[in-house]
């Protein structure tokens, strides 16, 4: 279990904060990326507009699911594909094995996809003896790493060049560049013979197509065409709400992915394929889609928080979010994190330990604005940290919140507390740096606000204020 | 081809949990669906010929794009012959189409054509790539093309793409881009070469897909 309780994620926030060069390599990024969306969001003619219609396109696709995944499955199957319904990921990964021992698959090359961490694809495959390739650039570097992804689009962002060359170096044996285009030359060349010689290729979807039976792949690197094309069986694992009505949606979605992903009209590269679509250079091909709910169904019927599901797993509430800007990615010890990704992680992959994930947020809204498809992550998020359970707060967040509710219930309480206040707050500045401080840790960087010599009613009550409250009383 | 490996109840245990989420009705009650026009929003649409073309080259140059107009199918055939010289091309990835046996008509002798039916370690070994397009977006530099003829694998595989595009074709929004290109079995819509987002989050252009893209434009309909 990673990152089960609030401590586990402040010790992550720390050990970021304390490398110095990654915690500035990660906030440099976040500032070009948030540059670059905001000039791509003002080449529209109405951005609200464009996002309110694609909120309305996902809405339609999650009200009309059943009906949308039985044309989709209808289309599928008619043009030849192999669909595989998995209520759970245990079934996924049982479909994924049983695909992979029927075909004989002894290598597989698999794209980015944060379903495909969701059910374990990486674990089922390799118990079953099938070796896996990682060929997202960033994905393989932090897979050869060993370490966490620090984006749901760019898991190695927090990584110097230098990094990079030295594990290309290290784990490929290949000469050490700092260059990144010779580094991402090294790995093309590399990951050529794999992609030539991959029994299968794994991947996610962005989106089906319902009407006409489907997977939209959206990608940067070209490695999606390469694995949907090049192997023998080609595997498409997606959560049963990546479901659109048709490819007349795509233009609206797409446009606003691009804008939202990379600050860009489009991502680089978009292949809409079918298991009708010729591949495999002639050889015979089969498609299969894995069609997974693990908790999905379950997050379309709670009233605050599915919205979320119409997430196009753009990246934009991360970047955007300041716990994400302060905490880096994978603190959050998620595939997805980030604002979104405390919101799914603790239903799609409850196993990771999200439960404290809803407190790293401030609240302030501002994953909400940037959001392309409009999700309400604030309301989301508030719902979430009211379902948490009161052990993954942690005692000094709970017995703060049992008192702040006491004080509040009654107004003689009210009233006294705010005088005790007032004395604590000028008690908590003097022991600032000592251990008998509870706020000690928060306070290392922090000053509280200066305390007013009056409080807001004694104050109220010396002005003309409380003379004219008075003299309404009376009017009524 | 069997239609289903799975077990019937796994279709049925995810409907029914639809169902059931249905029934509470979450969605319905937390986000009303608003009356819209999908396209309202979008970046304006080039209307007139010469508008979209001189936007295309613009989205182009952004995209890092090598963009060439040519007048006719001849001076697109030339253009190609002179490129393939100009590069040492030896052996080239070619979409199985009269379309682009025409523009390679003028290659110069002892230049290699591999079409995808010669296996997928031919087509590895290609320096380039030459494929037709369906359709082409002045909006968004969105280019079009099918995977029938072997077009998916000639340019998921090749370094360098080549692709060839009638004016006729070029569309002022994405969405009528994606109507005239039809729907062949698969579509590919590139925006520029292949990018990668490593170290630093910094874009590298080059990835696993065509580190260049080059786009002839023939004016002429026939």
């Amino acid at each position: 279990m990673r990152n089960s309780s609030n401590a586990d994620f402040e010790k992550a926030v720390a050990d970021f904060q304390y490398d110095v060069a990654s915690a500035q390599r990660h906030r440099d990024g976040l500032d070009r990326e948030n540059w670059a969306r905001t000039e791509a969001r003002a080449r529209f003619r109405d951005w609200g507009a464009a996002r309110a219609a694609g909120a309305a396109i996902r809405d339609a696709d999650l009200l009309h699911l059943e009906r949308r995944l039985a044309d989709f499955a209808a289309r599928f199957e008619s043009a030849g594909g192999r669909l595989h319904w998995a209520p759970s990921a245990g079934d996924a990964r049982e479909a994924l094995v049983r695909i992979a021992k029927e075909a004989g698959v002894r290598s597989c090359v698999r794209g980015l996809s944060s379903t495909l961490e969701e059910i374990g694809a990486d674990e089922a495959l390799g118990t079953s003896g099938v070796a896996v390739r990682h060929s997202q650039f960033g994905d393989m570097v932090n897979h050869l790493r060993g370490g966490r992804p620090s984006h749901m689009l760019h898991p190695a962002m927090h990584l110097s060049r230098e990094e990079v060359g030295e594990t290309l170096h290290a784990k490929m044996g290949s000469p050490t560049t700092s260059n990144p285009e010779e580094q991402v030359a090294l790995v093309r060349k590399s990951l050529r013979e794999s992609f030539l010689q991959a029994d299968m290729g794994l991947a996610g979807a962005s989106f089906l197509l319902a009407e006409e039976g489907k997977v939209a792949l959206v990608e940067h690197e070209g490695n999606l065409r390469l694995i949907a094309s090049m192997p023998r069986v080609f595997v498409v694992v997606a959560g049963i709400e990546k479901v659109t009505e048709s490819v007349s949606d795509l233009p609206l979605l797409l446009q606003l992915v691009g804008a939202s992903a990379g600050g860009t009209a489009l991502p680089s590269g978009v292949s809409l394929i079918g298991p009708d679509t010729p591949r495999a250079c002639g050889e015979t091909a089969v498609m299969h889609l894995i069609l997974v709910d693990n908790g999905r169904s379950l997050l379309l019927a709670d009233t605050a928080s599915a919205e979320a599901l119409r997430c196009v797993k753009c990246g934009a509430c991360a970047d955007i979010c300041p716990v994400y800007r302060m905490a880096g990615g994978r603190a959050y010890g998620s595939v997805l994190p980030g604002p979104i990704g405390a919101v799914l992680t603790r239903h799609l992959m409850p196993a990771r330990g999200a439960q404290a994930l809803p407190l790293a947020t401030p609240l302030c809204g501002a994953c909400g604005d940037v959001c392309p498809v409009g999700i309400d992550l604030h309301r989301a998020l508030v719902s979430q940290r009211r379902e948490m359970p009161p052990a993954s707060r942690g005692w000094k967040v709970n017995a703060m919140l049992r008192l702040h509710e006491r004080m509040m219930s009654s107004q003689a309480r009210y009233n006294r507390g705010t005088r005790i206040v007032r004395i604590l707050a000028v008690l908590a500045d003097l022991t600032r740096k000592t251990s008998f401080n509870p706020l000690s840790d928060w306070m290392r960087h922090r000053t509280l606000p200066e305390t007013p010599k009056k409080t807001f009613r004694g104050w109220w009550k010396s002005t003309a204020g409380a003379t004219s409250s008075a003299a309404r009383k009376d009017k009524a | 081809m069997s239609r289903k490996s799975e077990p019937a109840d796994g279709r049925e245990i995810i409907m029914a949990r639809i169902r059931e989420a249905s029934k509470a009705a979450g969605l319905r009650a937390a986000t009303p669906m608003p009356a819209y026009d999908g396209r309202n929003g979008l970046p304006e649409p080039h209307a007139d010929r010469g508008g979209r073309i001189s936007a295309f080259a613009r989205r182009m140059e952004e995209l890092r794009t090598s963009f060439v107009l040519c007048d006719t199918l001849q001076d697109a055939a030339e253009g190609m012959a002179a490129l393939c010289e100009r590069a040492k091309w030896r052996r080239l990835g070619v979409q199985s189409s009269p379309f682009v046996g025409d523009v390679l008509a003028g290659l110069p002798g002892g230049v290699e054509r591999v079409t995808a039916d010669k296996g997928k370690s031919a087509l590895g070994a290609c320096e380039a790539g030459i494929v037709e397009c369906r359709a082409m977006d002045a909006q968004t530099g969105a280019v079009v093309v099918g995977a029938e003829n072997g077009a998916l694998e000639v340019s998921a595989c090749a370094p360098t793409l080549v692709v060839f595009g009638r004016a006729h074709r070029l569309a002022g929004s994405l969405d009528e881009a994606i109507r005239v290109a039809g729907s062949p079995g698969g579509l590919t819509l590139f925006t520029g070469p292949s990018m990668t987002y490593g170290a630093e989050r910094r874009p590298v252009a080059s990835g696993h897909g065509p580190t260049s893209l080059v786009i002839y434009l023939i004016l002429a309909e026939k």
